[in-house]
C-alpha cells in the first residue's frame, strides 16, 4: 500500500477528478484496448473498398448496376453510388461495434467498476459515443474515400469530386456510417443484450425497409421515408427523388434517431440499478 | 466509515434488505456475514450507489455514493469477481479507470505491484485464474487510495497464499485508518480478520457485534464433567439458569456455571472428577444457530 494516510492525501489538493477530460480519456482506453474494435473498423474499411471495386469493375456487364435498376431513389448507373455500396455492409459490422461497446460492459460486468467511478452515468453515455463517433468518423472517412478513389481508378464515368454533390455523397457516407455506430451504442444501452440490441439494429435497417415495400404505394414510401436507413441514406444520394428527404433533411432525420436514443437511453440508466 | 440508515430494498415482493441500521467505523475491519442469499451485495451495492435503495440511506464518508466529486478516492471496491472484460488486459482495465479518476498513472503499477500482477499486466484478462482476477479486482478497489475499501467475498477463489494475503492487507489498510467493510460466509475467515462482526441473515440485521463478543457468545458457558459419582454431582449443581444434561451414563453438560465453579462444588464433595473442560462450541456452528431461521436455502433436515 501506499505510505500515505488518507488525511495526507486529501491534504495534497489533488484534482479531485479527472473530469471530461479524464472520461473521455478513460472512454478511449476502454474502446482501444479491445482487439475486437479494430478488427470491426478494418473489415469495414476492407469491405467497403473491396466492395466498391467489385461494383463499379462489373457495372459494364449488365444488371442493376448496368441499366438502372435498384430501389427507387437510388441511382445504381451512377459510378459514385456503385463506388460506395459498400457502406450497406459496412453499417452493420459498425452498428454492431456500437453495441458491443455497451453491451460488453454488461456481459463482463465491467459496467459496475464504470458506474462506480462516474455515478452520474449520463456522461458516460456522451463520453462513449464522443470516443466511438470519432473512430469510427475517422475510419469510415478513409474507407469512403479508399473506395471512391479505387472505384474512379477502375471506371471512366466516375464525376470528380468537385462536381455537384460527390464531396458530399462521400463525406456524408462517413458521416452516416458515424450516426449508425452512435445508435448502436444507444440500443445497447437500452437493451443491455447483445442480441437484443443487434436484432433490433439488423431489424430497423435492413428487414422494415424490405416489408415497406409491401405496404401500398399510395402511402408505403411516406412510412419507410421516415426509417433511420432510408432517410440517413439520402446523404448518400446524388440527386434525391421526389416525395422523399433531402439529403441533409434525411440526415437530420437520422441523427434525430441518434439523439432520441441517447437521451433515452441516460433516463433508463439514471433509475435503473446496474 | 458507512452510515447504513433504515436501508431497504425489495424486488417486488421480496425483500432483500430490510430497514438496516448499521455504522462501519474506520480504522478497524468490519466482517460482513451472512447466507448466501441474506443481502449482502445487495447492501455494498446500494453503499457504492448502484441499486437505488427502496427506503432508506446508505453513506459513504458522510454523502451518498453519488453526491462525491472524486468517488474512486472515497470509496474503494471489489464488488462480484470477474467484473472484467476478458479480452481487455489487466492494465488497460486499471488505465481506463485511472484516466476517468484523475489518479497518475503511476497508481496504476503500484497497485498492479501490490496484487502481484505486474508480470502478467500486459496479458488478457480472459486467460487469468479465478484467483487473478480476484487478485485485479483488488487491485482495482485500491486504484483510488481510497478512505474506505468494501469487499464483496474477496477470498472466493483464492489458494491459502490468497487468503493470507487478503487477510494481511485487509487488516493493514485498517490500521492505516481506512475503514474495510469485508463480506464472507465463511465464519472461520470473518473470526480471524475482522474484529467486528455485522451479521444479516434473509436481508434483516442478526448481530452487529464486536468479534470478541461473538466469540464468547458462541462459547457460551458450557462444561463438560465426567465423573464416576455424576448423579450425585448434578444435585449440587442445581440452580436458577444452570442446566445439566447427562448426554451418557457418567457424562454431564453444565450450562450456566463456570468450570470453577463445577470444579471447587465437587471437591467440596469430595467427587472425583475424570474429566471437566469449558466447551467452545464452533464459531461455525454459532453462526448457524444465529441465522438458522434466517436462511434463504438450505437443506431439507432430516427427521430424526
Amino acid at each position: 500500500m501506499t505510505t500515505s494516510t488518507p488525511q495526507e492525501q486529501a491534504a495534497e489538493k489533488q484534482p479531485p477528478t479527472g473530469g471530461t477530460t479524464g472520461l473521455l480519456g478513460g472512454e478511449w482506453v476502454k474502446t482501444r484496448s479491445l482487439r475486437s474494435t479494430w478488427n470491426v473498423l478494418l473489415g469495414a474499411l476492407v469491405a467497403m473498398v473491396l466492395l466498391g471495386l467489385l461494383f463499379t469493375s462489373t457495372a459494364e456487364s449488365g444488371g442493376p448496376g448496368g441499366n438502372g435498376g435498384g430501389p427507387p431513389g437510388a441511382d445504381f448507373a451512377q459510378p459514385l453510388t456503385l463506388s460506395l455500396a459498400g457502406y450497406n455492409l459496412a453499417q452493420l459490422a459498425l452498428g454492431v461495434l456500437g453495441v458491443l461497446l455497451v453491451t460488453g460492459e454488461y456481459t463482463s460486468g465491467t459496467v459496475r467498476s464504470t458506474f462506480a467511478a462516474t455515478p452520474k452515468r449520463w456522461p458516460v453515455v456522451l463520453g462513449k459515443a464522443a470516443v466511438l463517433g470519432a473512430l469510427v468518423l475517422v475510419a469510415s472517412l478513409v474507407a469512403a474515400f479508399a473506395a471512391y478513389a479505387v472505384g474512379a481508378a477502375v471506371t471512366d464515368g466516375m464525376p470528380g469530386l468537385g462536381a455537384d454533390g460527390v464531396l458530399r455523397v462521400v463525406v456524408g457516407t462517413a458521416l452516416y456510417l458515424t450516426a449508425i455506430a452512435v445508435l448502436g451504442t444507444a440500443l445497447g444501452w437500452l437493451l443491455r443484450s447483445t442480441a437484443g440490441a443487434v436484432a433490433v439494429l439488423f431489424g430497423l435497417v435492413f428487414l422494415l425497409p424490405v416489408l415497406g415495400q409491401l405496404l401500398p404505394a399510395s402511402w408505403g414510401p411516406d412510412v419507410t421515408r421516415w426509417l433511420p436507413g432510408q432517410a440517413g441514406g439520402q446523404l448518400l444520394q446524388l440527386s434525391t427523388a421526389p416525395g422523399t428527404f433531402s439529403p441533409w433533411a434525411g440526415f437530420a432525420v437520422l441523427v434525430g434517431y441518434v439523439v432520441v436514443g441517447l437521451v433515452a437511453s441516460v433516463v433508463r440508466l439514471r433509475s435503473r440499478d446496474v | 466509515m458507512i452510515e447504513l440508515r433504515g436501508l431497504t430494498k425489495r424486488y417486488g415482493a421480496t425483500t432483500a434488505v430490510d430497514d438496516l441500521t448499521v455504522t462501519v467505523r474506520p480504522g478497524i475491519v468490519t466482517g460482513f456475514l451472512g447466507p448466501n442469499g441474506a443481502g449482502k451485495s445487495t447492501t455494498m451495492r446500494m453503499v457504492l450507489g448502484l441499486d437505488h435503495p427502496t427506503a432508506g440511506t446508505a453513506l459513504v464518508n458522510g454523502k451518498r455514493y453519488a453526491e462525491h466529486r472524486d468517488p474512486l478516492r472515497q470509496v474503494g471496491a471489489l464488488l462480484e469477481a470477474r467484473a472484467l472484460h476478458p479480452g481487455r488486459t489487466a492494465r488497460a482495465h486499471l488505465q481506463a479507470l485511472a484516466a476517468t479518476a484523475g489518479l497518475p498513472r503511476q497508481r496504476v503499477e503500484t497497485v498492479l505491484d501490490l496484487a502481484g500482477l505486474t508480470s502478467v499486466a500486459g496479458k488478457r484478462v480472459g486467460g487469468f485464474s479465478l484467483g487473478m482476477g480476484q487478485r485485479l479486482g483488488v487491485a482495482t478497489a485500491l486504484l483510488g487510495d481510497p478512505a474506505t475499501v468494501v469487499l464483496d467475498e474477496p477470498v472466493n477463489g483464492l489458494d491459502p497464499d490468497g487468503v493470507l494475503w487478503i487477510r494481511t492487507l485487509a487488516r493493514g489498510l485498517a490500521a492505516e485508518g481506512r475503514t474495510v467493510f469485508f463480506s464472507s460466509h465463511l465464519m472461520a475467515e470473518m473470526s480471524v480478520t475482522a474484529e467486528h462482526l455485522v451479521v444479516m441473515g434473509r436481508g434483516r440485521l442478526v448481530a452487529d457485534v464486536s468479534t470478541a463478543e461473538f466469540i464468547r457468545r458462541a462459547g457460551g458457558d458450557a462444561v463438560r464433567v465426567r465423573s464416576p459419582r455424576a448423579g450425585e454431582l448434578a444435585g449440587l449443581l442445581t440452580g436458577p439458569d444452570v442446566t445439566v444434561e447427562s448426554p451418557e451414563r457418567g457424562l454431564l453438560l453444565v450450562t450456566g456455571v463456570t468450570a470453577e465453579t463445577v470444579g471447587d462444588r465437587a471437591a467440596g464433595a469430595g467427587i472425583a472428577l475424570h474429566e471437566l473442560a469449558p466447551v467452545q462450541a464452533s464459531l461455525e456452528e454459532a453462526f448457524m444457530a444465529l441465522t438458522h431461521d434466517d436462511r434463504e436455502y438450505r437443506t431439507q433436515e432430516q427427521p430424526s
